[in-house]
């Protein structure tokens, strides 16, 4: 089934809709009004009824004409941004356990391996010699000279 | 005299002036490659800064700042693509003088033309700054609050897009600013339990999260081949009739000033109103859009110059202007620093010191852009599967870096991803990095504007009344021009104008 830009727009309000109606009651929990002054949720509440509001109104149906709908939404290369998110969130899940070298230097090598079009022995020297800068070197570039000590993992020691 | 020297001689350091010089260069490179904007690459410097003193801190950003507003123009003049947005009306006539075989002599005309308008906004900026920021002490929390609403109005109005998609942002930033602990009552709000929330959200990885990682995947969609960059002889530009520019630089560093000191109003539209504005008054506008120095001077003067403008009321107010200045106004805060009329009372040997250094760093970009420019277009040539893989590295170390915390992390990505969303479906972010970096503010001013209101009127002052009608102007002014353009253009159907004279 695709989804027209339209759609998916609308989709996204509605999220935002779904958020704003969920945060409410919170704001209304802290208090709107407390010792004569505003209390600490009025000044949310009036931000979550704006979100709410604006959303409603932007997900309304406009009697547009035909020639003015908006141009579709593409996603070009989705494999490769459904790889490198996918790569991200792994990252920053291992990153406790294995450490910033270990985690940066296997996400890196498999980014720039994934991405690379061609692979011949020259790229393949130059992507395992980057890895190791960003990993190995990375880490003590930020210790030495910024004295920012990235995380060690707790299983490798690294 | 003495005061003077204790002021300059830290900038002079050996260390801060290479210190400048690498940030300066850096920015050059990222304002050089397609898909990093100046804004991507002052978010990723930004946490590397705060193990540096202040003033270090704050000048390396502005050397990465100014550094990619002028890289911008490499990629447009070599390529025709703009490498940054402020680099859009570059494009017109650099890229049509690479192609004559002038590439260095326009990457050079870029060079100077960028220097002479950050080096005037520089010297306005030290010239005004004390005066402003003297004006702005008489301001209260009525006046404050009128401040914020007007700059985050402007922001989400002039960001290109419908108005109300600003406006939904911007209120998303300040609803996430609340996360946390109340500053009043200290009442900890929307946590849910969560010992990381309580903290609140920090401003760092959401910047990084916010413009750079939607930028590295949408770079990633369009996957430039290496490009293949014109010919130019010669190692250095061969610049004659310098001199014949001066009045176009001038004209377009006062528009670039003015334009860079309006909230929401970068140096993309500052060399945009400035390129329009010489196609209507140069002498020479016949020639603009054909490879014209003039062309290519007026953009690129007016979009260093707003670099300065922008600084105005970010140091004079303490109201940043854009997301570059709204990282900058983080950077001050993390520094224990509080940009406003009282940063120059109380540190103004500090205030001063960033002046001469963003003069400075003018000064390194000339002397980079000039000698340079027949290496800079190398950069191009980089792959971009590794810039992407070394940014997004950066942008862990950077997210990681400002609390030693993996949650933070974890903010960027979660952040990346909506920012993707965003500019998927062309939903403005800098009024969202706006709203979070001014909610504090917005709320506790606004609290005590509520505390001294006796009646709803005096909710008024007379500069804080002024304030509001800008900024509900600024709301109305793209109805406004579309109304004025419709008129116009029934004006000329009914005087008989054939349908393709009309504009």
């Amino acid at each position: 089934m695709r989804l027209g830009r339209t759609t998916i727009e609308r989709l996204f309000l509605g999220l935002i809709i779904l958020l704003a109606a969920t945060l409410t009651p919170e704001a209304m929990r802290v208090g709107l009004w407390r010792s004569g002054m505003p209390g600490p949720g009025l000044y949310p509440l009036l931000l979550l009824a704006m979100i709410l509001g604006i959303s409603l109104v932007l997900s309304l149906p406009v009697g547009a004409a035909p020639d003015s709908e908006p141009p579709a939404l593409r996603v070009e290369r989705p494999g490769d941004i459904a790889i490198i998110l996918f790569a991200l969130v792994a990252a920053t899940i291992l990153m406790p356990f294995l450490g910033f070298r270990v985690v940066v230097l296997a996400f890196s090598g498999i980014l720039m391996v994934w991405l690379a079009e061609q692979l011949t022995f020259p790229r393949i020297a130059i992507i395992t010699a980057m890895t190791l800068v960003l990993s190995f070197g990375l880490y003590s570039f930020f210790a030495s000279v910024f004295r920012v000590y990235l995380p060690v993992g707790r299983l490798t020691g690294l | 005299m003495s005061d003077i020297l204790t002021t300059i001689l830290p900038v002079l350091d050996p260390q801060m002036l290479a210190l400048l010089f690498g940030s300066v260069a850096l920015g050059i490179v990222a304002g050089a490659l397609p898909g990093i904007s100046a804004t991507m690459g002052v978010a990723i410097a930004s946490p590397l800064t705060f193990t540096m003193d202040p003033l270090s801190g704050i000048l390396c950003l502005l050397g990465v700042y100014c550094g990619a507003i002028f890289g911008g123009s490499i990629s447009a003049i070599l390529l025709g693509i703009p490498g940054t947005p402020g680099a859009v009306a570059t494009t017109f006539d650099g890229n049509a003088m690479a192609k004559r075989g002038e590439a260095r002599e326009a990457i050079g005309i870029a060079a100077i033309s960028s220097f002479f308008g950050g080096i005037f906004s520089a010297l306005v900026l030290g010239g005004l700054s004390y005066p402003i920021a003297s004006f702005a002490l008489a301001f209260g929390p009525r006046e404050y609050l009128a401040l914020v609403a007007f700059a985050l109005t402007a922001v989400a109005s002039l960001s290109g897009t419908a108005f109300l998609r600003g406006a939904l942002t911007g209120f998303l930033g300040l609803f996430l600013a609340t996360i946390g602990i109340d500053e009043t009552f200290g009442i900890s709000r929307f946590h849910y339990g969560s010992s990381y929330l309580i903290g609140g959200i920090a401003f760092v990885p959401v910047m990084i999260g916010l413009f750079a990682i939607p930028e590295v995947l949408a770079t990633l969609e369009t996957r430039l081949r290496a490009p293949k960059l014109p010919s130019s002889k010669g190692f250095l530009p061969r610049l004659t009739g310098l001199h014949r520019l001066l009045p176009t630089q001038m004209r377009s560093s006062v528009i670039g000033l003015i334009v860079g000191a309006v909230p929401g109003a970068g140096a993309d539209i500052a060399a945009i109103v400035s390129y329009a504005q010489g196609k209507t008054w140069s002498r020479h506008r016949a020639e603009f859009g054909k490879g014209s120095p003039h062309g290519l001077a007026s953009a690129e003067t007016a979009n260093n110059a707003a670099t300065g403008g922008s600084l105005i009321p970010l140091l004079t107010l303490g109201i940043p202007g854009g997301a570059v200045t709204a990282i900058l106004l983080g950077t001050f805060m993390i520094h224990g620093l509080q940009p406003g009329p009282l940063l120059l009372e109380n540190n103004a040997t500090l205030v001063y010191q960033i002046f001469f250094g963003f003069a400075l760093a003018n000064f390194a970009m000339l002397g980079i852009g000039y000698f340079a420019s027949s290496l800079l277009g190398k950069v191009l040539l980089v792959p971009q599967h590794l810039m992407a893989t070394v940014i997004l590295v950066l942008c862990i170390v950077g997210a990681y870096a400002i609390r030693n915390n993996v949650s933070d992390i974890a903010t960027m990505l979660a952040v990346g991803v909506f920012g993707y969303v965003l500019l998927k479906l062309d939903f403005p972010r800098a009024p969202l990095a706006l709203g979070l970096i001014l909610g504090p503010m917005l709320e506790a001013e606004m609290t005590r504007t509520m505390l001294v209101m006796d009646h709803w009127l005096d909710f008024f002052s007379p500069i804080s009344t002024v304030i509001w009608l800008l900024a509900v102007l600024v709301i109305a002014l793209p109805g406004l021009s579309r109304l004025a353009r419709n008129l116009r253009s029934r004006r000329r159907q009914s005087a008989g104008m054939p349908a393709s004279e009309q504009k």
